[in-house]
């Protein structure tokens, strides 16, 4: 995985959370690399840990109730858990920015947009205010937004959830950082605006060679944007690969039951049934022994109950999966 | 094959800012015309899909269907009885056949009742069982449904969100609905999770005979459990069709946009993306003639002055559009752009 120098590499992190029933081990032994322009996605269902995996980077997992029990997270030459907050601040928004689900939240509801992407470039950028506001409107005018020297007045709520996002993005990007984080960029949007904000991140990773971090449950999402992709189930990863060979040949049971749960566009089969994957995600409040999947699994044997199959790289592709049988899932879709 | 639901012409116009100090101020109030003329008919046991964007007004058309809303204009006929009208106390025997399933498993139960005495309440309400048989009609629905008997004495919070919508499901069941209306059924839960809904709702459709109206805006879970589509865009119905006709060859260029923006879970699927500019209008002041003209990559003089009615372009097709017609949409910079 981490054989050339990667631009993040985090390695064997753990976070837990205490809650009133007890500790949540929120991600286990969690590792991944980003390379420098690449996207990365993280996919995983609600409560598999993929936000929290991401959160951790940028250190915004709140102690208490949150804790990064374990782990190194690497930047470039910097160990990120182990520098100053100062130092952390420097980074954060500036080298590594970040976009979340709910722009309308995210934003500042009584700030003006100029004001937030301002502030924003103010603090990492030695400009003044009206070099900043010129940098406002020339990032306005790069995410595509409709009349942007209108938009530099307005307040969030006289926009549309589209016209949020592209702020947000315009903001993220207003220090040309490195990384883009961007947690379940779309998820709140239309279809159509969602294909929009889709194009605008890869134009924007094409034209300022940003890598992105992609956290989404979409699999279609994954499919027109990462180059790899990390699965996630009950905080653990159990599956890499790049993007074609995960969708084409997947090789953890749990993969290849998303695949089959999701119903496809274009694929009218009459009165033909989805794939259920029974039962729902464990419970992280019970120790889980084994393979967290099992007690799902229609491939699951004696072993799997027992003992937790590691990650195993297959063939000699950068193919990884956690499963005791996965030489024997799926074949090619 | 005789109609579980018939709407006509339905429209439903809320005031926005008809306030006491808007009026003194001389300020004339807004009319948001969320659902504005609207008509489809349900077969029995036939599902029909009812996709659009957010505001476009596919949950109002439920709603007004349910009476939940006062429907503006327009009928709503659920076994050749109108429904849009009749007093709330008239409205109660319709109500036994006509049943509604919502996006939110967790605020459509009682927190405070057990989910067996949620389900009761329908069956005890129209007197179709009590006491021992009550309760045995109601452990009968937690099976069917994929739950177990001895889980009808526990509380919304001891259930996931799955299992909390296979709830909502057996009491919209408990009184033998011909109708169902579901709105966003399952955009809430995880896709491993949402499979499983998804069986059951199909199951369950092939066993009791229901109509389903299903108010969606995922187009792929659309396609898969529905007979015929209707596509919403700003209030007003642009295309609808048997399924089949309407996916693989959609006349609307709305519909095109929105097919061709869903992204596929395939690395090799061929990406010819219509990209829409712009966002959907606000319904308080739509674009004259075709609503979706201001945002139409073909849309040309005649879309701003006239409003295309819906017309049956093939067998069991109907298209509103001026250029409605098959094939990839010709985004013609050379089109007659006056009225964008």
């Amino acid at each position: 995985m981490s054989t050339k120098q990667a631009l993040l590499s985090v390695e064997n992190l753990a976070v837990t959370f205490r809650t009133d029933r007890g500790v949540v081990p929120a991600v286990r032994e969690f590792s991944y690399t980003l390379d420098a322009g690449e996207t990365l996605a993280i996919v995983g269902e609600s409560g598999s840990g993929k936000s929290v995996g991401a959160l951790a980077v940028m250190r915004l997992i709140n102690d208490p109730p949150g804790r990064i029990s374990e782990g190194t997270i690497r930047f470039g030459n910097r160990s990120l858990l182990s520098l100053p907050e100062d130092e952390m601040q420097d980074i954060r928004g500036n080298e590594i920015a970040m976009i979340f689900q709910e722009p309308m939240t995210s934003l500042n509801p009584v700030l003006t947009v100029a004001e937030q992407i301002i502030e924003a470039v103010q603090l990492h950028q030695n400009l003044n205010k009206r070099e900043a506001r010129a940098r406002a409107l020339e990032m306005l005018q790069l995410v595509q937004i409709s009349e942007p020297a209108r938009r530099l007045n307005q307040y969030p709520h006289e926009l549309s959830g589209g016209m949020c996002q592209r702020v947000m993005i315009a903001m993220a990007m207003a220090c040309t950082p490195s990384i883009l984080i961007a947690d379940e960029p779309t998820t709140a949007l239309d279809v159509t605006i969602q294909a929009q904000i889709l194009d605008l991140m890869r134009d924007l990773k094409g034209r300022l060679g940003t890598a992105i971090l992609l956290i989404t449950h979409d699999l279609g999402v994954v499919a027109e944007m990462a180059d790899r992709v990390v699965v996630i189930y009950a905080g653990r990863k159990i599956e890499e690969a790049p993007v074609r060979d995960l969708l084409r040949s997947p090789r953890h049971p749990y993969t290849l039951g998303l695949l089959g749960a999701m119903p496809r566009l274009g694929a009218v089969g009459e009165g033909q049934r989805l794939t259920e994957i029974p039962g729902t995600v464990p419970s992280l409040l019970e120790p889980i022994t084994g393979c967290a999947f099992a007690p799902r699994c229609s491939m699951a044997i004696e072993r799997c109950h027992g003992e937790a199959p590691p990650l195993e790289r297959h063939g000699d592709a950068q193919h990884f999966a956690a499963c005791w049988r996965s030489g024997e899932v799926g074949g090619d879709r | 094959m005789s109609e579980a639901l018939t709407v006509k012409n339905l429209a439903k116009h809320f005031v926005a800012g008809d306030r006491i100090l808007d009026r003194l101020l001389g300020k004339k109030p807004s009319v948001v015309r969320a659902v504005d003329g609207v008509s489809f008919g349900i077969a029995e046991g036939e599902t029909l899909g009812l996709v659009g964007e957010s505001g476009c007004g596919k949950s109002t058309v439920g709603r007004s269907i349910l009476r939940l809303h006062d429907p503006t204009r327009g009928k709503v006929e659920l076994n050749g009885q109108d429904i849009s009208r009749t007093s709330r106390r008239a409205l109660r025997p319709a109500r036994q056949y006509l049943q509604v399933v919502f996006q939110d498993p967790f605020s459509s139960l009682n927190p405070r009742r057990t989910v067996g005495q949620s389900v009761a309440e329908p069956i005890a309400n129209y007197g179709l069982a009590k006491d021992a048989e009550l309760r045995a009609k109601v452990e009968e629905l937690f099976q069917r449904v994929g739950l177990r008997a001895d889980q009808v004495d526990r509380y919304p919070h001891e259930f996931s969100g799955g299992q909390r919508q296979r709830i909502g499901i057996a009491r919209a069941l408990a009184t033998r609905p011909k109708l169902i209306v579901l709105d966003e059924p399952v955009s809430a839960l995880d896709v491993s999770v949402q499979a499983q809904v998804i069986n059951l709702l199909v199951d369950l459709q092939q066993e009791f005979g229901i109509a389903y109206l299903f108010i969606a805006h995922d187009l792929a879970v659309v396609e898969h459990i529905s007979a015929r589509v209707a596509v919403m865009y700003l209030g007003k119905i642009v295309e609808i069709a048997d399924k089949k006709s309407l996916f693989e060859s959609p006349r609307h260029p709305y519909t095109k946009a929105l097919l061709s923006a869903v992204p596929k879970a395939d690395p090799d699927a061929a990406s010819q993306r219509i990209v829409l500019q712009g966002d959907i209008p606000s319904p308080t002041n739509p674009p004259s003639g075709c609503r979706f003209r201001s945002r139409c990559p073909i849309a040309r003089a005649i879309c701003a002055s006239e409003e295309p009615p819906l017309e049956i372009q093939a067998s069991g097709h109907e298209t509103a559009c001026h250029f409605a017609g098959p094939g990839p949409l010709a985004t013609s910079a050379a089109a007659d752009q006056i009225g964008r």
